[in-house]
């Protein structure tokens, strides 16, 4: 995306909802603090670092030369769920749905740094993200069954339990 | 957090939040001491804190006297002293809590003495085995969701970002945005407006004030109590006395920021203490009252009197209140928004127009959550766009909507009981108009007893009025506070009596047939199974034990436990509101499209919606809910919806399962599609309206007769807390007994859990996720 007159004063949760009408990222709060707007920015020096964001936070032009993967990059109903969306919706992870995108970027950002991770870092990744609905226990289900353990403890692999990000085909 | 030091030297820093993970503290602190070379004399110490006001502040005084002093007793005494007296807060500082920061820094400092002692080896008293806690005990099952519906039928669409709320809606070349006007004060008469800034601001459209209400300027539920606009006086901060209209919304927003007010202050009710002295109360005072109270206190040997106060909580819906609104033609207006009462909002926008209802269409396609907080906000943004004719948007900021509207009501009791008896009890509560919260008051009588047989009770609710946001619905609608009361007491009981609470809840549940001081026969009492299915599950005893044994080895923090029943009215107390139409097409290829009256905010009600009608006529879909589609349909709310809602489809589906017999008869082999073109080609109406009422509903506070539910759930719940006694942070765990329905339920356990303060001063201090104490994952749960 080439945008020739940045607006200083925009975020990119703004310029994501009503320029680009990229509606999946939410806001919630446009402070930062309940994760609705969580979107992945991506910059490649030497190597590729991802990291999970607040949109709602982020100046626009903050993001030259960044790449920017929101929840519509990842998966959707009309082609493919990517496994993230799938295993949260699956699991009763999401209710009312509105902070269901943040929760999905978040964990997809884990998943792009680290295709095995542990429960702990789990915990750590969701710490920015907020649901009203569903208690987090089924949200937790869902994503655990990409965490280290659960992974090595189901030795086949299928559409529901798919091995790591990194040795699917991009 | 412990920094790398020197020899000789021990920093540390502390941070209490509202939420563990959140950067934004209440109070931080960090403390530096350096000791004489070889000895625990300190040469030097400094104290920091933030969060005591607008920078961080140090401690000079406390520093001073502390240094050349050994670190033990004595040091931590003249600590103490001289930090109260040198960190103070003004009462009225941005934040509030006063004397939780002043507590708080006094906390911290005791922290980092015990933890200075530990590594001067001079440990006095054991250190708390962990200073906070994630806990789940061992062996607790992993409650899967057994018997579970299916799947959200929204919850793919929902992760992808596919799924539409009102804000996606994609603007309209020519669509404004508006932004409210809201009074700074509690309780005023406004003197002047002055607004020309705002109108000289380029792309500002227009500026609205109540004279501009074509019809009716009164709103409110049922009773017309409330104003579109404010009219003359404002009687809450937050109270709408505007709203901008601009061609985008930052515009329109430091427009309506520039809006100069001028007021003058009348004498404002705020907290309930405040409005018993001003008796500031609202009719009807309502009373529950059965059996003979006199006789039973003069026989007993023991009562007890107590009181509590609840505080107000914030729904925190995920997404605010939105609407858009778009003109049609040059008298109907069509509106999409963010509500659980479409055809309330119908109404009261027709009303204000001065249009007739069935010119207004509402519709609602799903909420980001709703809880009882999203009901009718959007009559005056259907006030700019029907005056301009153009689309108008408005998304309250997340600050705007937790001032704006209401919360949950706080109550205050008092109580007088005896364990042989039972119990007077009066609960007030705080609002600022009528209807709802008689309604809220009412459910909060009937629940006074919570799960218990209490033959001699009497209740009494008065409603205050205050100067705060007018309080509204909010799950459990009263229900949970008259239930707190009452577990207050019975918890207070069982300690005068040195029983365990459990052994006193369970002596005195309700049994199958018992009659509830409203004089309802319980039927299907299931609740003693529940109680003992959650005892088994959660094995107390063995918790009892090991909790004992852990406070036993620790001093600063604590565990308890304790198992609550509860017992939930179904029903709108309201009786008319127990209805429900739905309205259900089969197309000619087959397809059918089921729209109903309830409204979905993530309870998974259209997925329930579409079990129902399945059985009858295949998988149909569910597009909207919408005021064209079913008239004067009740709020989605009382927890009644899937009842009320689906017997309406059910009613539909069976009328149109009749009209298609007679081609599955002649073609028992064939498919759906041909039956259904068969019929339609003989021109058989295949659309059908359903409709639902609740039977045998009808209770009178008067008499103290009829029935006022329909039925009861019951559920009991074991939860375990483990309190840090220095910084009152808690862990939570929960133990659901015996649910109806774990899936939903258990989102709605964690719901219950948060509370937001809000309601100490005349301003909302919690304005901002920020402030609030929503948990997150890691305090909530752990899998």
């Amino acid at each position: 995306v080439v945008e020739k007159n940045p607006d200083p004063e925009m975020t990119l949760l703004f310029y994501l909802r009503r320029k680009l009408g990229l509606t999946g990222t939410k806001l919630g709060c446009a402070e930062g603090g309940c994760g609705a707007c969580t979107v992945m920015i991506s910059r490649f020096n030497l190597d590729s670092h991802h990291l999970a964001v607040n949109a709602c936070l982020a100046p626009l032009c903050s993001l030259h030369l960044a790449a920017v993967t929101t929840v519509e990059g990842i998966g959707s109903t009309a082609r493919k769920l990517h496994p993230v969306q799938e295993r949260i919706s699956h699991a009763h992870g999401s209710q009312c749905g509105f902070c269901t995108p943040g929760l999905v970027m978040s964990m997809y950002a884990l998943l792009r740094n680290n295709p095995t991770p542990h429960m702990e870092q789990l915990h750590q990744a969701f710490q920015g993200n907020l649901c009203r609905c569903t208690g987090y226990r089924p949200i937790l289900e869902g994503f655990k069954t990409f965490t280290l353990v659960n992974y090595t403890l189901n030795l086949h692999p299928s559409p529901t339990n798919p091995p790591p990000l990194h040795l699917l085909t991009p | 957090m412990c920094l790398s030091s020197f020899q000789g030297q021990i920093v540390r820093s502390y941070k209490t939040s509202r939420r563990r993970e959140d950067d934004i503290s209440i109070v931080t602190a960090t403390f530096n001491v350096i000791f004489e070379p070889g000895s625990s004399r300190v040469h030097d110490l400094r104290l920091a804190f933030g969060g005591m006001g607008p920078t961080t502040v140090l401690t000079p005084k406390t520093s001073n006297a502390l240094r050349g002093r050994l670190w033990g007793e004595e040091l931590l005494q003249i600590a103490c002293s001289s930090l109260a007296d040198e960190m103070t807060l003004d009462p009225s500082c941005p934040g509030g809590m006063v004397s939780y920061r002043r507590t708080l820094v006094l906390s911290l400092f005791y922290k980092f003495y015990l933890s200075v002692l530990q590594t001067l080896g001079e440990q006095v008293m054991p250190l708390p085995a962990r200073t906070a806690g994630i806990t789940v005990p061992s062996g607790q099952d992993m409650e899967d969701v057994v018997g579970r519906p299916l799947m959200h039928v929204s919850a793919e669409k929902q992760a992808t970002g596919e799924a539409q709320y009102c804000d996606d809606l994609r603007p309209a070349d020519n669509e404004l945005y508006l932004s409210l006007i809201c009074s700074t004060r509690a309780h005023a008469k406004i003197l002047s407006i002055d607004c020309s800034e705002a109108r000289a601001m380029p792309s500002v459209v227009c500026v609205l004030f109540a004279e501009d209400v074509p019809g009716s300027n009164g709103t409110g539920p049922v009773v017309y109590d409330e104003t579109v606009l404010a009219q003359g006086e404002v009687t809450c901060v937050g109270h709408v006395i505007g709203a901008v209209v601009a061609e985008t919304q930052g515009d329109a927003q430091r427009a309506a920021k520039s809006v100069k007010i001028q007021y003058q202050d009348l004498p404002a009710v705020i907290t309930i203490q405040d409005a018993i002295e001003a008796q500031s109360f609202y009719e009807p005072i309502r009373t529950l009252q059965k059996g003979d109270l006199e006789t039973g206190f003069k026989q007993s040997d023991h009562i007890l009197e107590g009181e509590l106060h609840m505080g107000g909580q914030e729904h925190f819906y995920l997404e605010t209140n939105v609407t858009v609104a778009v003109p049609r033609d040059q008298d109907e207006i069509e509106i999409f928004s963010s509500t659980q009462s479409p055809s309330k909002t119908q109404s009261l926008v027709a009303r204000a127009l001065g249009i007739s209802s069935n010119r207004v269409h509402v519709r609602v396609k799903r909420m980001g959550g709703g809880f009882g907080g999203k009901d009718i906000l959007s009559t005056v943004v259907a006030l700019a766009a029907h005056r301009y004719d153009r689309p108008v948007r408005c998304m309250l900021d997340r600050d705007e909507d937790m001032l704006v509207t209401g919360g949950r009501h706080p109550f205050y009791s008092k109580y007088k009981v005896s364990p042989a008896n039972w119990h007077w009890c009066r609960l007030i509560s705080a609002c600022d108009t009528t209807y709802d919260s008689s309604v809220v008051m009412d459910r909060a009588l009937m629940h006074l007893e919570n799960s218990y047989l209490v033959p001699n009770v009497r209740g009494r609710g008065i409603m205050c009025q205050t100067h705060l946001p007018s309080n509204t619905a909010f799950r459990g609608f009263g229900g949970p506070q008259g239930m707190m009361v009452c577990e207050d007491w019975i918890s207070a009981i069982a300690l005068k009596l040195g029983r365990t609470s459990e052994q006193i809840r369970e002596l005195n549940l309700y049994s199958e047939g018992d009659l509830t001081p409203y004089n309802q026969v319980l039927e299907s009492f299931t609740l003693r199974r529940c109680w003992d299915e959650c005892l088994d599950r959660a094995k107390i005893h063995e918790r009892r034990t090991q909790i004992h044994d852990f406070n036993r080895q620790n001093r600063w923090t604590k565990r308890g436990l304790a198992v609550v029943p509860t017992k939930f009215g179904i029903a709108f107390n309201v009786v008319f509101l127990n209805q429900a139409g739905a309205l259900v097409h089969i197309y000619t290829d087959g397809s059918v499209l089921v729209a109903h009256g309830g409204t979905e905010m993530g309870q998974g009600l259209h997925t329930k919606m579409i079990q129902v009608c399945s059985r009858a006529l295949g998988i149909p879909h569910v597009c909207e809910t919408s005021s064209h589609s079913v008239a004067n349909t009740s709020p989605t709310a009382a927890s009644v919806s899937s009842d009320l809602n689906g017997a309406a489809v059910l009613n539909a589906c069976e009328i149109l399962g009749q009209r298609l017999q007679p081609y599955k008869d002649r073609d028992p082999q064939g498919a759906w599609e041909s039956w259904v073109k068969a019929a339609y080609f003989d021109r058989v109406n295949l659309s059908a309206n359903g409709f639902y009422r609740t039977p045998g509903l009808g209770y009178d506070f008067e008499t103290n007769s009829g029935r006022a539910f329909n039925y009861f759930t019951y559920g009991v719940c074991c939860s375990e807390v483990e309190i840090d006694c220095l910084t009152g942070t808690s862990t939570i765990v929960m133990d659901v007994g015996n649910s109806l329905n774990p899936a939903i339920d258990i989102g709605q356990v964690g719901l219950s859990m948060t509370c937001m303060h809000g309601e100490k001063h005349e301003k909302l201090h919690t304005e901002r996720p920020g402030q609030s104490e929503d948990p997150t994952k890691p305090s909530c749960c752990e899998a």
